[in-house]
């Protein structure tokens, strides 16, 4: 039993009894002794567990990392069996009493082997290697669409039927006429030779005179 | 063309056909003589076509295109003589040309040496 001289401030007790039935006890820790043991670099027993029966199993890992001897981390769990009796504890000012029918507590606890005197905690840093396999994305598939443009509408212009050249026969000459006869015709009258303008008042009494 | 309705007027009541038609016209202008610096005479060709329903009716309307009714067709409108450049042909329908002998149109007569004549026979 390694009592740390943090958890020594802390009155812990454990009643052990000699009794075939007696159950283990495990003691929880308060969160305000863990609070200490994290901020003192001292060596860490954080917890006592005393296994006596077959009534409790205790399981202890120990787990060595690699490249690093100095770092031992063991791991005590210990589950307690429903017993149907009340464990009192008769000596001490704190005695822990575990009511029948109640499960106590799990406890974890972590021996930290630190062996140089840096009093750092250089134990307990646990490489994972996390390896992500990229989901490939689905590759963009290129579609080439080829569109043909739609054609122009074409405007024509119907000619005019021709009933003459329509008939079953035609008769064409061609023909030479003189210039002469060939009459000008201006396409529209001028409105102002249509309708002369008519003078000025002013303009008609000037002329007058 | 200036006359235009005139003209086909005439044509069609030489040819004896309900319709006609001036397919093309063309300003020509040409030299008289080739010693004669400007004296220029620029003659209107027309192309006229008339149409008829029968192959008797176009060989009528040939017949009738000749140079000497039609200018008499046309001197009744008012339009002077005028020059058979082509002779009448006659186009059928199904694409077969039918030729028409017709007398050879005489020749234009100027209006210059036709008032020139008529002056000298009045004298």
């Amino acid at each position: 039993m390694i009592v740390s001289p943090v958890c020594a401030a802390q009155k812990i007790e454990t009643s052990v009894e000699e009794d075939e039935d007696s159950t283990s006890t495990t003691t929880p820790i308060p969160s305000s002794a863990l609070g200490e043991t994290t901020s003192t670099p001292q060596p860490l027993v954080i917890a006592l567990t005393t296994t006596t029966t077959s009534e409790t199993e205790t399981t202890t890992i120990t787990t060595t990392p690699s490249g690093d001897t100095a770092g031992e981390i063991t791991t005590t769990t210990t589950t307690p069996v429903e017993v149907g009796e009340t464990t009192t504890e008769e000596e001490g000012e704190d005695a822990a009493t575990t009511p029948a029918n109640q499960v106590a507590p799990e406890t974890s606890e972590i021996d930290d082997d630190d062996d140089d005197d840096d009093g750092l905690d250089n134990s307990t840093s646990t490489a994972i290697e996390v390896t992500t396999t990229p989901i490939e994305k689905p590759q963009s598939v290129v579609r080439e669409v080829t569109t043909t443009p739609a054609p122009a509408p074409t405007t024509t212009t119907p000619k005019p039927k021709s009933a003459v050249l329509d008939a079953p026969f035609v008769v064409k000459t061609k023909l030479a006429f003189p210039f002469s006869s060939i009459e000008v015709r201006s396409p529209t009258v001028p409105s102002a030779l249509a309708n002369p303008i008519e003078p000025h008042e002013a303009c008609r009494v000037t002329c007058m005179r | 063309m200036a006359k235009s309705k005139a003209i086909l007027d005439a044509v069609k009541a030489a040819s004896g056909a309900s319709s006609a038609e001036i397919l093309s016209t063309k300003l020509v202008t040409t030299r008289r003589s080739t010693s004669s610096r400007a004296l220029l005479a620029t003659t209107v060709e027309a192309e006229i076509a008339v149409g008829v329903d029968t192959a008797e009716a176009a060989q009528a309307a040939a017949g009738g295109l000749s140079a000497e009714n039609l200018n008499q067709a046309l001197a009744a409108v008012g339009v002077p003589a005028a020059t058979v450049l082509v002779a009448p042909t006659i186009d059928a329908a199904s694409g077969e040309v039918i030729r028409v002998t017709v007398r050879a149109p005489p020749p234009l007569q100027r209006p210059s040496s036709a008032r020139r004549a008529a002056a000298c026979a009045e004298s």
